[in-house]
């Protein structure tokens, strides 16, 4: 039998905090289609550099499941637009993404074809 | 005086092929002036307002202009062309405001205006979506960016050069 005295609760509560907040997060982005339809939205946040991970894993996954996607940065003429380069930034092409998919601008929501 | 949210646009009637300049050419002069002053609010407030035949008098406008600057070699009203494109329909990537970028384009080309910068210093007007649009149209291949692929000639009339519309 495990102690169950209020330090080890306590420890427990933690670690049951730290596992529900782990797959929270990681909900939003690993290939989980038992929970995809409870899901209302993706939140999309553009970024010029410093891209660490497959920046398109999330998008890819709105796309798929007919979600709509809420753009957390500011479309502004810097965010999607290179001038250094001379190309869009990694942000607009996953905005390009989406529309170039039928999606369509609803405010700061990009909304699925049909939607 | 120009209302985007008329109906009828009946003092608009054949606006487009009308000669260059024409008196109605300044009320949409003042009406785009109104914009780049406003910004991306009053962008947002005509665009929840504006009906189909006043997108069709803007884009007709920014045509208009794109021959203008071309004929006047000044590239003072590429601005207002394509702003007045943007509000005619490149916010929701309408197909007639893809068409209408053509002679923007080719005419910024003409002048020597580097169209990147036109667009930046647009988008600051027009806000978001417009901005993320006039972005795409830079991505579009060169050939699907050009004047015969849009269905547009350069040509003259009575006046001058002119883009024309081909259909």
């Amino acid at each position: 039998m495990g102690s169950t005295g209020p330090a080890a609760l306590r420890s427990r509560g933690r670690q049951l905090m730290v596992a529900i907040t782990t797959i929270s997060l990681l909900s939003a982005v690993l290939p989980q289609p038992a929970r995809a339809n409870s899901t209302s939205h993706l939140v999309v946040r553009g970024t010029i550099t410093g891209v660490t991970v497959n920046p398109n894993l999330s998008l890819t996954l709105g796309v798929d499941r007919k979600m709509s996607v809420y753009v957390g940065s500011n479309p502004t003429w810097e965010n999607v637009w290179d001038s250094a380069e001379a190309r869009p930034t990694q942000f607009a092409v996953e905005l390009r993404q989406f529309t170039g998919a039928g999606y369509r601008w609803d405010g700061w929501y990009l909304r699925p074809p049909g939607s | 005086m120009f209302d985007p949210s008329d109906t009828a646009q009946r003092r608009f009637a054949a606006y487009g092929p009308a000669r260059l300049p024409d008196a109605r050419d300044d009320d949409l002069n003042a009406f785009v002036d109104d914009l780049i002053v406003g910004g991306p609010t009053i962008v947002a407030n005509t665009l929840a307002t504006i009906s189909n035949r006043g997108r069709e008098v803007l884009r007709a406008y920014a045509v208009r202009m794109a021959s203008l600057v071309v004929r006047r070699n000044d590239p003072t009203q590429l601005l207002s062309a394509v702003i007045a494109n943007v509000v005619g329909g490149l916010d929701e990537n309408m197909h007639e405001s893809l068409l209408a970028m053509a002679p923007i384009e080719d005419g910024a080309r003409r002048l020597n205006v580097d169209l990147p910068q036109l667009f930046e210093q647009a988008s600051k007007i027009v806000g978001h979506p417009g901005t993320v649009n006039l972005m795409m149209w830079l991505t579009r291949k060169p050939e699907d960016r050009t004047l015969a692929s849009m269905s547009y000639a350069a040509g003259t009339d009575f006046d001058g050069f002119r883009y024309r519309y081909e259909r």
